[in-house]
């Protein structure tokens, strides 16, 4: 997954000048004063790099220990887009993962990427019920091109070959070359959860735990009885069982999958939100076109930062207290590092 | 060319037609975008034809492909019989495993058994019930039979047989590297996407079974003796220019044709031929050996056909239909149609009869549906299903919607599209989301925020109207406890709801739903004001 000892090197660049100037001793010979100089950078490189790599190694099991409390969790990028068309959506996305630190930090080649999109139900894209497809397609494009494997896939409410024909996902995948697979209901795996508020044990997905990557694409909607569905509550489609029982008591069980199930990366479809009748429902003029994307690596606070789209404070959406409540992500606006851009 | 090139080719054709009959039943289904033009088997009934039309009192101009059929007796004889009808098929294939050639119950020295006239007994029965206003043709015509059959039990048995056997290969080692992707192969292809199964497949079955059994009477014996369609065709095939003629001078009286004949059209020592019951099959061709037999046109004025006409009556062959048999079928025919009428089931309670989308009201739908199952087969959410008793006996085998099994997805017409007699009238897209066809209520006493003060509300979050028909209420209760807690309430909204069912087939309660889909509260709002 992903690397955080970065934080902690200011300047990665002097670590690695370090390490070159260290294989390159032949040269010392040269210049005397050179040498001198470069003896000292030498040991200045050492020093940064190795307080550097000192405290990268303790923060990274630290952050595990607590959960994505670093910094970076509490980081959103929100990009704004002049329109709807794939081009501005390309736009908008690579400005996404600039502000980020540039998608190469992410996706790498030969890598399995799993993007996990919203292909809930039986509608058309213009209804916002599912994820824009195109933007699927240019999420999807961008990881093929730097050599990755994408796979697509989602486990509907209603017929998944209606849903995921009218959404257009079928078309997005065939477009950018990503496979795009029905859930095969042999392939779930049991997982244990750690700490949980409702669920001792939970069906996940086997191909979303054996992903390399997994891109979290929900979109925002209102929703009847879990108030909003986001990024959080978008992982109901890779759990198995009867998807019934898990409304009762909904909330906790909402907080439990984000425990049970490791998510690299979000990027949030708000081309699109559905403010009412949600999430399957609704007349043209529930859905508001904000042509936006919040992406982040918490999916707590992608979605409290979202709720705002809905004008709604965080702390009236109950999975986001309890989540709050288990340190899993900051829901506090204020205390949050949003990074607005437009393009 | 060889005695056998006809007999060799007509049996070809027959594997090519089941062929083209498995494919079209198998893959009419989503995503195709028009199934009409794939329903053609059952409207080459004539049979269906004429007792739909009386029954619905009008021509049903769907079943023209039918008179095209009958046309064609008048040249070719009953050839549709012995090379298209895919019962026909079924009937021959089993009768070959079976062995069936060697027993010939309906053949007795030298005449063919009064049982015979039987199929235009059957024919008369379905006539007059008919007319009486009953439409039981569907239940005994072989089209309806064949689709029924393989649409609702031999394709869902397959179906589900094959996926079991890879589901358990899955978990072998080895053996699953050569497995899942034939399996991934099957499920693209031949496979349904979706889980089939039928309510009350096995009384399909079961009748299929039946007639097929019958081989262990004769060959084709339901083909001799049963069939209304097969009534009606040879009753024109009695005219048809195509005809076997023997040439005397050859014919040593052999007898060999007589016993390959699976029809027992062969009468007169091998010379004569009863026309309305040669299916075209050529086996007599291919077996005499002295090249006494061929078939050719004769003309309606010929010699030959006046010399037919008296082996026929000479032989005690054609259709002896005696007057006491005749009296016989007119009067059961009239036990049974009070058997049929008398529907109480349907108006004591079919609150949880629930017809497909767009169905005619339920006196001209039973009218016009013919048990097909086409719109079954089609259904994406295996949401349709044959009733038995439900809708009364008339109602055998038409369609009903039960929620839990499969919902009615949104966006969906197809069953409408493919009926071929209309009897769902044709919805479009935008019209489906209008179209009630139940409505639902809530049981409180089973719902978990009505009855438990616990939030749920799953039914809400399914509900696919523009303007969600179920919405919730936030209400403060008091729970078994004695604690005041906020609970979600679900109400439905009776005239926004469409009666699709998916909020009772995703309900969680277990054994049955906290909230069923029943039929429409009121039968008809276009009478009020």
């Amino acid at each position: 997954m992903i690397d955080y000892s970065y934080l902690f090197c200011n300047n990665l660049k002097i670590a690695q000048t370090g390490m070159d100037i260290s294989y390159s001793s032949n040269t010392q010979r040269d210049t005397m004063t050179q040498t001198r100089r470069t003896r000292r950078e030498v040991l200045s490189g050492f020093l940064k790099s190795a307080f550097g790599i000192m405290l990268g190694s303790i923060a990274v099991p630290l952050m595990n220990l607590f959960g994505r409390s670093a910094d970076s969790s509490k980081t959103v990028v929100v990009i704004k887009g002049k329109d709807l068309s794939k081009e501005s959506l390309e736009r908008m996305v690579k400005k996404g993962f600039d502000t980020l630190g540039g998608i190469d930090r992410f996706i790498k080649k030969g890598m399995k990427v799993v993007i996990k999109p919203n292909i809930g139900f039986n509608s058309r894209p213009e209804q916002a019920h599912t994820t824009n497809p195109d933007l699927v397609e240019t999420v999807a494009r961008m990881c093929i091109r730097r050599g990755a494997d994408v796979t697509i896939f989602d486990r509907p409410v209603n017929s998944a070959p209606l849903c995921y024909r009218r959404s257009g996902m079928i078309q997005a995948a065939r477009n950018s070359g990503a496979d795009i697979e029905y859930i095969d209901e042999r392939k779930f795996r049991e997982v244990r959860i750690k700490n949980p508020l409702n669920l001792k044990t939970l069906l996940v997905y086997e191909d979303m735990l054996k992903a390399d990557f997994v891109i979290n694409m929900p979109i925002a909607k209102d929703h009847g009885s879990a108030t909003l569905t986001m990024a959080m509550k978008n992982l109901m489609g890779v759990i198995g069982g009867r998807r019934g029982w898990f409304h009762i008591n909904l909330h906790k069980n909402i907080v439990d999958f984000n425990k049970a199930i490791p998510v690299d990366l979000i990027i949030l479809d708000a081309t699109r939100i559905l403010t009412d009748h949600g999430p399957n429902a609704g007349t043209p003029a529930d859905i508001k076109e904000k042509r936006t994307l919040v992406m982040g690596t918490n999916p707590v606070t992608v979605d409290a930062y979202t709720a705002g789209f809905f004008n709604m404070r965080p702390h009236r959406v109950e999975y986001l207290r309890l989540a709050a409540r288990e340190n899993m992500g900051e829901i506090n606006t204020s205390r949050m590092n949003i990074i607005k851009r437009t393009v | 060319m060889r005695r056998s090139y006809w007999s060799t080719l007509r049996a070809v054709t027959q594997l090519l037609i089941w062929l083209l009959f498995i494919t079209l039943l198998i893959y009419t289904r989503d995503p195709i975008e028009d199934p009409a033009p794939y329903n053609f088997l059952p409207r080459l009934s004539i049979h269906l034809g004429i007792t739909s039309s009386i029954v619905a009192q009008r021509l049903l101009d769907s079943f023209l492909p039918a008179l095209i059929v009958l046309g064609s007796t008048l040249f070719l004889g009953r050839f549709f019989c012995g090379w298209i009808c895919p019962l026909g098929i079924t009937i021959d294939v089993t009768d070959r495993i079976f062995n069936a050639k060697k027993r010939n119950i309906l053949k007795r020295a030298g005449h063919t058994i009064a049982i015979k006239p039987y199929k235009f007994l059957v024919l008369m029965f379905s006539l007059i019930l008919s007319i009486a206003g009953i439409h039981a043709s569907g239940l005994i015509d072989p089209l309806s039979i064949a689709y029924r059959s393989y649409g609702t039990a031999l394709y869902p048995y397959f179906d589900n047989t094959v996926k079991l056997i890879f589901f358990g290969l899955y978990y072998i080692p080895f053996v699953n590297a050569v497995s899942e992707p034939t399996f991934s192969i099957l499920k693209k292809s031949v496979l349904s996407f979706h889980h089939i199964a039928f309510d009350g497949h096995g009384w399909i079955f079961l009748t299929l079974i039946l007639i097929l059994s019958l081989s262990v009477f004769a060959r084709r014996f339901w083909c001799q003796s049963l069939c209304p369609l097969g009534a009606l065709l040879s009753l024109s095939s009695r005219f048809s220019v195509f005809r076997r003629v023997v040439d005397t001078d050859k014919c040593v009286n052999c007898l060999q044709c007589e016993k390959e004949c699976r029809m027992n059209a062969i009468i007169d020592n091998g010379e004569g031929t009863l026309e309305g019951e040669c299916i075209k099959c050529f086996e007599c061709l291919k077996s005499c050996r002295y090249d006494a037999i061929s078939f050719q046109p004769v003309s309606p004025i010929g010699k030959a056909r006046r010399e037919d006409e008296k082996t026929r009556t000479a032989a005690g062959g054609g259709p002896p239909l005696s007057r006491r048999k005749l009296l016989m079928t007119l009067v059961s025919s009239l036990i049974a149609i009070p058997l049929f009428r008398i529907n109480t089931s349907y108006r004591r309670d079919h609150a949880f009869l629930i017809r497909p989308p767009g169905a005619l009201p339920e006196e001209e739908f039973l009218d016009q549906c013919i048990r097909c199952g086409q719109c079954m087969k089609i259904c994406p959410t295996n949401a349709l299903h044959p009733t038995l008793f439900e809708a009364g006996p008339e109602g055998l085998f038409t369609p009903r919607l039960i929620p839990k099994l499969g919902y009615c997805e949104k966006n969906c017409i197809l069953c409408t599209q493919v009926c071929p007699t209309d009897a769902l009238k044709k919805l479009k897209i935008e019209d489906k989301e209008t179209t009630i066809f139940g409505t639902a209520f809530i049981i409180r006493d089973l719902c978990f925020p009505w009855s438990e003060q616990r939030n749920c509300i799953v039914c809400e979050e399914v509900c696919p109207t523009k303007t969600k028909a179920i919405i919730l209420k936030e209400t403060m209760m008091e729970n078994s406890e004695g604690k005041r807690v906020s609970v979600k309430l679900p109400y439905v909204l009776e005239n926004l709801c469409i009666g699709c069912g998916v909020c009772e087939n995703k309900c969680p309660i277990a054994g049955s739903a906290a909230i069923r889909v029943r039929a429409p509260k009121i039968v008809s709002a276009d009478q009020l004001v």
